[in-house]
């Protein structure tokens, strides 16, 4: 059943009564304490009802921001995993870098320079070609002046002819850096063979450098123990 | 997701639905608020109003809020960009706001004390309220809660008439009376609610 009182109030809260009745809601708001809390109820409820409209927009607002932020999330994520797959990349790619660099150092050591042997080898060169002699190869100077000696070192050696064998290497006349290193380290290896230490790591090294005399010995000097090394030094005093 | 940037013509479409309730209305407040993007204007407002970053973001989604309200208002037309309202009502925030704290730095202690409050704004209020707010217009069936809402908006009677189906302005009246009473009956249940004002 509708309350008449309210059904008043309400009409003088939308301001929709007549000078007359409004007169007399005034008055009787000013006397009849019932009738006023009436008219505070009926504010509270008009409050409710905007607030709670509002709160559904806030609704609609908070799960737009936690979406928003989810995404935001979710992008700074990829960027991350962006950066660090880029990041892995770059590391692996100077990683990689470094290491061909490398090799190429080792490389470079591990073979005779025949850029060196060239330059010096021009003079000679010019000589033969002073003499009448036809053009002459870079690698048929190593190979006759260099390698064909060091493989008959080799077979005298393996005969045990180590005196031969050590004039063999005087006849060796190229005097770059990693010949004469090489040609030295097998004087010293001979030496001590000749001198009846029979010594299979001494065998070892000096059979890997008359197998192959264009590799540099540098790398299996640096590995030969204490007892070679105070023989180069016993040699070269 | 990525919303597009809405022209004026959606925008009016958009207006339109939020003055006709329910879903729709819903929909468009949500695709109103993901074309706002207040974080745009935070670090502007926030250095020409010396405001902090967390005062500033309050005003933007104030500002938001008021915009909506006005918008449903049946009297709104929309004229120009949706932000640019909602900016401009987020400036007159936190201008009105600053000129405020102003006036109470000049004021003595004893007419701080006896100054007239504000209403809080739906952002501030407590968590245990704005449930029991849900709470209560739940009471409500979903006719009532409709009729209440588009009174509330400013819609005549006939107008609410014409919405909602009643046969006349003056059964929308009596209808609303009763709803209103409803929500009356159901106000001791929340206690909380005693002494709610808001200003909204």
């Amino acid at each position: 059943m509708e309350d008449n009182d309210m059904v008043l109030l309400q009409d003088y809260l939308e301001g929709v009564l007549g000078s007359t009745q409004k007169k007399a809601v005034e008055n009787r708001l000013e006397s009849d304490a019932e009738f006023r809390e009436k008219l505070v109820q009926l504010k509270l409820a008009r409050h409710i009802i905007s607030a709670e409209e509002d709160m559904e927009l806030l609704d609609i607002m908070h799960q737009v921001d936690a979406s928003r932020q989810a995404n935001d999330h979710k992008q700074n994520d990829n960027e991350k995993r962006v950066a660090s797959f880029n990041r892995k990349w770059i590391i692996a790619t100077v990683l990689a870098g470094l290491i061909v660099i490398l090799f190429s150092i080792l490389i470079r050591l591990q073979k005779i320079d025949k850029g060196m042997i060239a330059q010096d080898l021009l003079i000679k060169e010019k000589s033969f070609a002073e003499r009448g002699n036809e053009s002459v190869n870079l690698d048929s100077i190593i190979e006759v002046q260099y390698i064909i000696p060091m493989k008959n070192i080799r077979e005298l050696a393996l005969e045990q002819k180590y005196d031969e064998a050590l004039s063999g290497l005087d006849q060796i006349d190229l005097g770059y850096p990693n010949i004469i290193q090489n040609k030295e380290y097998t004087r010293a290896l001979l030496l001590y063979l000749k001198n009846g230490r029979n010594d299979p790591t001494f065998h070892t090294i000096l059979n890997k450098i008359l197998d192959d005399p264009t590799h540099s010995c540098y790398s299996l000097a640096t590995q030969l123990d204490s007892r070679v090394n105070n023989l180069w030094g016993r040699l070269k005093g | 997701m990525s919303i597009q940037k809405l022209n004026i013509a959606q925008q009016k479409v958009l207006i339109a639905h939020l003055k006709q309730g329910g879903d729709k209305m819903s929909e468009s407040m949500k695709t109103l608020y993901q074309n706002y993007h207040y974080e745009n204007y935070l670090d502007q407002y926030t250095i020409e109003y010396n405001t902090s970053i967390a005062e500033t973001k309050d005003f933007l989604q104030e500002a938001f809020i008021t915009f909506i309200k006005k918008a449903k208002k049946p009297s709104f037309t929309l004229e120009k960009d949706v932000n640019v309202y909602i900016t401009s009502i987020a400036k007159n925030l936190i201008q009105n706001h600053s000129r405020r704290i102003k006036t109470l730095a000049l004021e003595s202690n004893d007419q701080k004390e006896y100054g007239v409050s504000e209403p809080p704004s739906i952002l501030y209020l407590k968590k245990e309220t704005q449930q029991a707010l849900k709470e209560i217009m739940a009471q409500l069936n979903p006719k009532c809660r409709k009729l209440l809402r588009f009174w509330s908006h400013g819609y005549s009677y006939d107008e609410i008439a014409r919405k909602l189906n009643f046969t006349s302005g003056s059964r929308a009246r009596q209808q609303k009376h009763r709803c209103m009473q409803s929500l009356l009956e159901y106000l001791p249940l929340f206690p909380q609610l005693k002494d709610f004002t808001y200003g909204g």
